[in-house]
């Protein structure tokens, strides 16, 4: 699996949505392993323990999409704007980002 | 979706004959708009949200799709929108699309509300043909280099780009979206 190269994560949008779709946090089993020696010999045992933690932000995006996919709210490449589409679209393009600060100037008159 | 070198000259010698071809909207340009909180309209001393500003950018602003640009700045809540100091009027002036004339002819301005338009009309006429490099005309700001990207974004809004099919006849839908996610596409294409 190859790794993916955020360049940019709305983290905000992002739990809103996620946490309408799933709990905030996640299991990790983890198994526990003991051995001990007893009057009648050697014992050995083993019991698989839960960990709460957060979903990572990785987690998040696969499930949304997952999430997206199944219950067909999503859609591939650009709308055709004949018909009004779904909400969330995927897209690969090519791409510029323009950066603007927000004190230059008059640009506060422009609200980026 | 930055255009190309082929289809920008393409658009810049049909100066606004319509394409035989597009009897359909094309997929223009994709606006992903990272920063999204202030109003969509304006009102004094607020800022306007960069759906707004991008609308405006294009002669579109907010459901009003008025196929003649300069009346929309004409309205006074429009005063000072542009800074004509952004404006490259050289780059801009390779690409005008002939609106300026429009301009020269209406007798409703004084002159110099008439420059201070003419330099406006300058500005967004480069940024319908190629908006990241309108927009880096503009002090401060910075541009990446293009990459190819994958993004799952939702829909804000998808319109046809009514200024340019006026004055270029290109007939392209303009889709703003904004994103949860932009990463680098890795995938051969």
């Amino acid at each position: 699996m190859a790794l993916v190269e955020y360049l940019y994560v709305d983290e905000k949008r992002l739990d809103t949505y996620f946490e309408q779709i799933s709990s905030p946090v996640t299991y990790d089993k983890v198994p526990m392993w003991n051995a001990e020696i007893g009057l009648t010999g050697p014992k050995a045992g083993g019991a698989q323990q839960r960990f709460a933690r957060p979903f990572t932000t990785h987690e998040k995006i696969s499930k949304l999409t997952e999430y997206l996919e199944d219950k067909g709210h999503v859609e591939y490449g650009r709308s055709s704007g004949k018909k009004e589409g779904t909400t969330f679209r995927i897209e690969t393009c090519q791409a510029k980002r323009v950066f603007i600060p927000q004190t230059a100037g008059s640009l506060r008159m422009l609200g980026h | 979706m930055p255009r190309t070198r082929e289809e920008l000259k393409a658009i810049l010698e049909r100066r606004g004959e319509w394409a035989e071809d597009r009897w359909s909207p094309g997929p223009g340009n994709l606006y992903l708009l990272e920063a999204y909180r202030h109003s969509d309209s304006y009102s004094h001393g607020e800022r306007l949200s960069p759906f707004s500003t991008i609308s405006i950018m294009m002669g579109d602003y907010v459901d009003d799709h008025s196929p003649l640009y300069f009346r929309d700045l004409l309205r006074p809540e429009f005063n000072g929108l542009f800074n004509p100091d952004w404006v490259d009027l050289d780059a801009a002036d390779k690409i005008d699309p002939g609106v300026k004339a429009e301009v020269e002819k209406s007798d409703l301005l004084p002159d110099e509300r008439k420059t201070s338009l003419y330099h406006a009309l300058a500005f967004a006429s480069y940024f319908l043909i190629d908006p990241a490099e309108a927009l880096a005309q503009i002090p401060g700001a910075q541009i990446a280099p293009e990459r190819r990207i994958r993004t799952l974004y939702r829909v804000r809004k998808a319109y046809p780009e009514a200024e340019l099919a006026w004055n270029y006849g290109q007939w392209d839908i303009a889709t703003f979206g904004y994103p949860i996610f932009i990463a680098e596409d890795t995938d051969p294409v």
